[in-house]
Formats: C-alpha cells, sequence, structure tokens
C-alpha cells in the first residue's frame, strides 16, 4: 500500500515537472524582428546598397569579433551541440540585419544566404539561440560597440546608425543575461 | 516463487519506474531555456562535466578562427612598438602576468573559455602607470593556447560625455607619441557625438603584427562605453 502511494506521488511530481518542462518550452515567445520603419520611401536595406552592404558589414564584424579573444568564444561555440554552424549563423545573420533594415525578409524563417542548402537554412529566434551563452552585459556592450564602429565605417549615417541603435536596444534582454 | 516474493519484485518494479519517471521529468526540466537561466542549473550542468557552451571551446579552435581572420584586418606593416602597459605580447605569460597584477594590489580571477584570461575589475588607471584617476571596469588579459599574452582590452562603462572626450584624448594623444598618426580615424571626439544613440567615435592603430584601438559609443542602456583594445596580431 506504502509503495503504491509512493509510486502515484512519484507519477505526480514527475508528471508536473516533465508537463512544467514542455509548458515553459511552449511558452518562450520567439522573438519576432520588427524592422525599423524608414522616414521616407526607401528602406535603409535600399538605401545602403542592399543585400552586398549587409554581407559586408557582417563579414567584418564577425572577423572583428572573431580576433578579439575576448568576444571570440561567444562566436565560436557555433558548431557545437545545439548550436548552429559558423555558415548558418552568418546565413541567418543576414537575412536578420536585412530584415531588420527594412528589406523584404522576416526573422526568424529560413534563410537561403551564403551557399545555403536547397531547403535553406531554419534560423531560430533570437531568445532561443542566446540562452545559455551567459553573455554579460559588458560582453553584450562590446559586441555593440564593435557593430557601431563597423556600421560607421561602412558609411552608415548618424541618424541611420541611430536609428538602428533602437533595435539593438531591443534586442538586449535576448541576447544578454541568458 | 512465493507471495511474498512476488510482492517484493512488484514492489521493487514499482520504485524503479516512479524514480525513472521523476529522473525524466527532472531531466526535462532542466533542458528548458527558463531552467538554464537558474544559475544553480548551470553551476551543476558545468560540475557535470556539461558547461556553458561558450566555456567549451578549445584554444585550438578559437586560434584557428582567429588565424582565419587576420587578413580581413590587420595592416601591412609591422608596428615601430608594441605597448601594452609593460607586458610583452607573445611573451608574458600567465604566472607572470598574475605576479604582475598581485604585487599592484589588483585582485583578478583566472578564467578559462578556450584561452585563458585574467579578468580584473575595478581597475584604478594609475595603476598601469598613466597618470590618471579614471577606474576601468574591467580589464581582460588574454593567453594563447602556449600561455603567451596575446590581447589586453579594457572596458568602461557609464561615462559621461565629457568624461569620455577627456580620456579618448588622452589615450590618443599617448599612442600617437609611440606609434605615429592613427591608420584610421573615425567620428570626431567631442560632446557633441556621444549624445546620439550608437554615436561612434574610434582610432585605430592597425599593423601586421599589433593592433592598438580605441573605441567609444553613446550606449543609452550603458551611458559612454569605452573600449580599448591592444593585440598582438601574429598566430
Amino acid at each position: 500500500m506504502l509503495f503504491r502511494r509512493l509510486f502515484f506521488s512519484a507519477l505526480l511530481v514527475g508528471g508536473s515537472l516533465a508537463i512544467s518542462a514542455f509548458t515553459f518550452a511552449l511558452t518562450e515567445v520567439p522573438f519576432q524582428n520588427s524592422a525599423i520603419e524608414p522616414s521616407d520611401s526607401l528602406s535603409l536595406f535600399e538605401k545602403y546598397g542592399g543585400y552586398p552592404t549587409v554581407k559586408k558589414i557582417n563579414d567584418q564584424v564577425g572577423a572583428a569579433l572573431a580576433v578579439d579573444p575576448v568576444t571570440a568564444p561567444f562566436l565560436v561555440v557555433v558548431g557545437q551541440p545545439g548550436h548552429d554552424t559558423f555558415d548558418k549563423l552568418l546565413s541567418c545573420l543576414d537575412l536578420q540585419f536585412s530584415s531588420l533594415l527594412g528589406g523584404p525578409y522576416a526573422y526568424p524563417e529560413t534563410s537561403h544566404f551564403r551557399g545555403a542548402p536547397a531547403e535553406g537554412y531554419t534560423c531560430v529566434d533570437m531568445r532561443t539561440i542566446h540562452t545559455g551563452l551567459n553573455i554579460s552585459n559588458e560582453a553584450f556592450d562590446r559586441f555593440t560597440v564593435i557593430l557601431a564602429d563597423v556600421l560607421k565605417k561602412n558609411g552608415v549615417e548618424d541618424a541611420d546608425i541611430t536609428t538602428i541603435g533602437s533595435a539593438v536596444n531591443g534586442l538586449k534582454d535576448d541576447v544578454a543575461g541568458r | 516463487m512465493t507471495t511474498k516474493t512476488k510482492e517484493g519484485l512488484k514492489q521493487t518494479v514499482l520504485l524503479t519506474m516512479s524514480v525513472l519517471v521523476v529522473l525524466m521529468g527532472a531531466l526535462a526540466f532542466v533542458h528548458t531555456p527558463t531552467a538554464q537561466r537558474i544559475p544553480f542549473i548551470r553551476e551543476l550542468a558545468t560540475w557535470l562535466g556539461y558547461p556553458c557552451p561558450s566555456e567549451g571551446v578549445s584554444a585550438m579552435t578559437l586560434e584557428h578562427v582567429r588565424s582565419e581572420a587576420l587578413p580581413v584586418v590587420q595592416g601591412s606593416t609591422n608596428a615601430p612598438l608594441r605597448p601594452a602597459f609593460g607586458f610583452a605580447l607573445d611573451n608574458t605569460d600567465i604566472q607572470q602576468a598574475f605576479a604582475w597584477l598581485q604585487t599592484r594590489g589588483l585582485i583578478c580571477e583566472r578564467v578559462e573559455r578556450g584561452f585563458s584570461y585574467l579578468k580584473c575589475k575595478e581597475v584604478p588607471e594609475g595603476t598601469l602607470g598613466i597618470n590618471s584617476r579614471s577606474v576601468i571596469d574591467e580589464m581582460d588579459l588574454s593567453f594563447n593556447s602556449r600561455g603567451k599574452l596575446i590581447a589586453i582590452n579594457l572596458l568602461r562603462r557609464k561615462l559621461t560625455a565629457d568624461q569620455v572626450v577627456g580620456l579618448f584624448s588622452g589615450i590618443s594623444q599617448r599612442l600617437t607619441q609611440l606609434l605615429g598618426e592613427p591608420t584610421r580615424t573615425s567620428g570626431e571626439i567631442s560632446v557633441k557625438s556621444f549624445s546620439q544613440k550608437l554615436n561612434t567615435v574610434s582610432i585605430e592603430y592597425s599593423f601586421k603584427d599589433y593592433l592598438a584601438k580605441v573605441t567609444a559609443s553613446y550606449l543609452p542602456w550603458s551611458g559612454v562605453v569605452l573600449y580599448e583594445q591592444y593585440m598582438s596580431y601574429t598566430d
């Protein structure tokens, strides 16, 4: 009798934990990228030359993060179990940045950039991809400073960098402290 | 098989099953993003040999990625000097650096994340031999797979525009005296520059074997952030 009670109690506790686990997983609201509203009819994506500029900026940001030993481990984590490969990361970054600048893309969706396979890369939301990386607020600031410098280096106007800054600010909670 | 034995077997099976159900539930829970944000669960995972992914990367992988990226950023000539606050890039090892920091009363934590790091917080700039009362929020000394110093990074946050203009000018003067004119400048060092979100000013002394770079940016959530990078560019 005691063991029957014990069994049902354990079943109840275990079941509750399992249900909570799935509920937590389901209730993680995916981040929906809201594209920057252009001040006139031309989006920032079009203004700065479309995808080739996005790719160039992402290549330079990637290189700047990779040579800095403090930021590199967060980049190199890709390709490990549960994380993107490097190609997929860059492909999804291209999609995200293109979408953020008001290009004809949505994020997170499937990316076909950078030699993606025929079915494309399925990009995940920012919150999920950064969970477990333990990115501190200080590390997030380093990333942002490096990104802002690369934008400026590529001729993005100060007013547009400010606009992009507001969008980056909106991503902070999904990236840092997770 | 007697009734007593059967009952005992039944109880054992039930107990085992109940333990398994609890374990499955707990395992499912610790894999959720929510659970991974709980510090205790992270520490437990590290203790069990499943560290935070960024702590699981190898120095060799970091060196490979770094050497691939170097041609994109490095200059074409060698630096006349490679200033690094008295340390010798590619030469000072982690024990020497640790001893140096200790003699200056700095408390630094050793962190392993592929490379080895000495991470120091709240560092008075005066301890680095600079005539200044400024405090550096974070100073990171990075060491490669051979245990040699490859970079010193300084981060200051929550500065005012006035503070950053003074600091930036001092650093740029010091570097120009040692390295000559910067190889790239971007933006204007002025209070006005740091009133717009993400507006950024940087100076760069980029060589084939060395980089000194100072970047300041106004981040609405952190005030003005000043980031100094002094890195060896040899791989």
